[in-house]
């Protein structure tokens, strides 16, 4: 016999109205994803004690939004969903930034040029920023990059959420982008201080 | 840290949500996006690495000790459709490190030694007035779901004919934190037992009720509160 999808699960959870045998449901939905949330919070914390408490409130504030689940998506991109924003929010409280990369990321480096900031927030911050990093980053740079920048993920969560096997992880990454965008901000002002005589 | 890194929000009022995003083979609009917004591209990596990732070998003890942990909170319910499901489930909780094939033959045998114990003693345990008693679900009254503050006692209704009930506090993992008995519906929780219950964690209590035999009466489901974290 075909085993239940976890959709089915969740309908029939619902559906029952024995509470021991909804509960039989559930555990078995939740038995599922038990695996993947657990590597998730154990490469979000890097400690398994710590990993343990977050997947245990990650499968607690999925049981309480269960009815938020309508059935549009799989039930894994919604348990993922919980998981990351929950994971994310623990661990940014905890995060802090290392004193050699807390430095500002562009607004610094696009700043003498006369009329570049007014020019910068004319075409939209975030537009330009995202086709310098789009332009100039590997793949992987660039999501390191917004892991720490836009998500404010502590270097050593992105280091194992990205399986990155170098040396000194993501911090790399982070040095090596920066570099390239200061080189890619010097050629925008050049251009910049050209087309305007 | 957050002003240092304005100038490089990420995310944009377009992107959209995971959900929409794992549709970009089928859907020309978000494989567009996808090419230009390193933040979606970055949240699809990380979806693709949660849905498909299998642990490393330097993971695959920590993950599976994480899920040991996870597990006594999820157990596999028992189907009990028939004596043998429920002998199947008792074996699986009663000798989880048994090889199958012993574990089988130790609960053949108990159910053995068990059908043998019900013969000489009758179908149900009776009272001595002849009343077949059978324990009785409990309604458990408070601490249960959500709760602000750190909870004094426990309370639950009253049991007809019970005359002590014991009472367990666990956590989800159903490792015991405390337990105690009381003669009345509710105990009150020590307060060096009530430093443990920290905000922000569940916590899991049941109620057993005895009668002045030591017969069982009844008995609570488990219970499940949560304190909710104090506010800064």
């Amino acid at each position: 016999m075909e085993p239940l999808s976890d959709e089915d699960l969740v309908v029939r959870y619902r559906s029952q109205t024995d509470p021991r045998v909804a509960e039989r449901y559930l555990n078995d939905l939740f038995q599922r994803h038990q695996g993947r949330v657990a590597l998730w919070c154990l490469r979000i914390t890097g400690d398994r004690n710590s990993a343990a408490d977050l997947a245990q409130e990650v499968f607690l504030k999925a049981f309480r939004s269960l009815d938020s689940y309508r059935g549009d998506s799989k039930f894994s991109t919604w348990l993922y969903s919980i998981t990351r924003n929950h994971c994310f929010n623990q661990i940014k409280s905890r995060s802090t930034i290392p004193e050699d990369l807390a430095q500002p990321v562009l607004e610094d480096l696009v700043d003498s040029a006369p009329g570049a900031q007014s020019q910068l927030e004319q075409e939209g911050n975030t537009r330009l920023i995202q086709e310098l990093v789009r332009g100039n980053l590997t793949e992987l740079e660039t999501q390191v990059f917004t892991l720490f920048y836009a998500e404010e993920l502590p270097l050593d969560s992105i280091t194992r959420l990205l399986k990155l096997d170098n040396a000194s992880g993501a911090k790399a990454y982070i040095v090596s982008a920066k570099r390239k965008l200061a080189r890619a901000v010097e050629r925008w002002k050049a251009r910049e201080h050209r087309a305007r005589p | 840290m957050t002003d240092q890194t304005q100038p490089f929000s990420g995310r944009s009022d377009d992107c959209p949500t995971i959900e929409v995003l794992v549709e970009a083979s089928s859907n020309r609009e978000i494989a567009l996006h996808l090419e230009y917004c390193a933040h979606c591209r970055t949240e699809l990596a990380l979806y693709q690495s949660f849905e498909n990732d299998g642990p490393r070998p330097d993971e695959a003890a920590s993950v599976a000790w994480i899920e040991g942990q996870l597990r006594p909170a999820f157990p596999p319910a028992p189907t009990a459709n028939s004596t043998w499901d429920r002998l199947r489930a008792w074996w699986h909780a009663a000798l989880p490190n048994l090889r199958p094939a012993y574990a089988m033959g130790a609960a053949t045998l108990a159910m053995l030694v068990i059908a043998g114990m019900t013969l000489r003693q009758g179908a149900e345990p009776t009272r001595p007035n002849g009343v077949v008693m059978r324990s009785s679900r409990l309604e458990a009254l408070s601490p249960v779901g959500d709760i602000d503050q750190t909870p004094a006692e426990f309370k639950w209704e009253v049991a007809p004919g019970a005359a002590t009930y014991h009472v367990e506090l666990l956590l989800v993992d159903r490792s015991l934190i405390w337990s105690g008995d009381s003669k009345l519906a509710s105990i009150e929780i020590p307060a060096e037992i009530r430093g443990q219950l920290v905000p922000g964690r569940a916590f899991q209590w049941r109620v057993a009720a005895r009668d002045s035999a030591g017969q069982p009466v009844g008995a609570t489901d488990l219970q499940t509160f949560h304190i909710l974290p104090t506010r800064p």
